[in-house]
């Protein structure tokens, strides 16, 4: 299919971008009342998971770039 | 009641007389790479660190490619001294030797540095020139994580100055530092940051 072949309901999309955005919103009500009620130690953890993952996999693609 | 002064000492804490907050945080990679920079950094000047880290040093759940630091505007010598000590642990990008970094930093333009061959994340260092820059510096928050020490803009700017950058991202921090202080935020100086900046509509939208 070629891009002037798709056909493009624009009022779906921006019904999805809404509902993308409410529920990034309600993740972030979520994710703030877990901080509240869970030790730092707990959601820290978490947090790291993520945060690391993300260092460790950009650092492996400095170091594969560079062998390149 | 025990377990009750218990769960309070476990979590995050903000004494808003003595402008300090307090996490019992895991350190997760970013902070460790801010610390390092930070305890060169601070045998020269003071600091502040703005923008997106500060959000995430509070728990959002989400990573960045760069830390926005501020510092006060310092002469060529005590630039040079800066500069040769963070040379010997971090790769700048934009300057090679001190005197570079000087004319950067007075044109007004960030410096940044990242642990060599690694360019992510990044910290990007810049004079205090505005009002809203000098601001920040002077009223800083303290924020204690376990044995360390780090200085962030105040909560009010920043969630104010978050809805004025617009992003989505940018609109999510502040929703997620409003949500996560809204009983311990100035709701006056909050209002005046947000009038300052002409962002009512946008705080109406995503925060209110």
């Amino acid at each position: 299919m070629e891009p002037e072949e798709i056909n493009v309901d624009i009022d779906e999309l921006k019904k999805w971008k809404e509902e993308n955005n409410r529920d990034r919103t309600n993740f972030i009500i979520y994710w703030v009342n877990y901080i509240k009620t869970h030790r730092d130690s707990e959601w820290s953890k978490e947090q790291s998971n993520l945060i690391d993952s993300q260092i460790m996999s950009a650092s492996r693609f400095t170091i594969e770039e560079s062998k390149v | 009641m025990f377990l009750y002064l218990l769960i309070l000492i476990i979590l995050m804490e903000y004494n808003t007389e003595e402008k300090t907050i307090t996490i019992d945080k895991e350190l997760n990679l970013l902070d460790k790479f801010v610390i390092t920079f930070i305890d060169i950094l601070e045998k020269y000047t003071d600091y502040v660190i703005v923008s997106g880290y500060v959000s995430i040093l509070l728990g959002r759940s989400r990573a960045t490619e760069d830390v926005d630091l501020l510092i006060p505007t310092l002469n060529m010598e005590k630039v040079k001294e800066l500069f040769n000590e963070l040379s010997t642990h971090f790769e700048c990008m934009n300057a090679f030797r001190a005197e570079e970094a000087f004319s950067l930093l007075s044109e007004k333009i960030s410096l940044r540095f990242f642990y060599p061959g690694n360019p992510l994340p990044n910290i990007e260092v810049k004079f205090a020139k505005t009002d809203i820059d000098r601001y920040s510096l002077n009223n800083k928050l303290k924020v204690i994580i376990r044995d360390e020490v780090l200085f962030i803009s105040p909560l009010e700017l920043q969630i104010a100055f978050k809805l004025f950058l617009g992003s989505d991202k940018d609109f999510e921090d502040a929703k997620h530092l409003h949500l996560l202080f809204e009983e311990q935020l100035d709701k006056k100086l909050l209002e005046q940051f947000i009038n300052k900046l002409n962002v009512n509509n946008e705080f109406r939208r995503f925060i209110g």
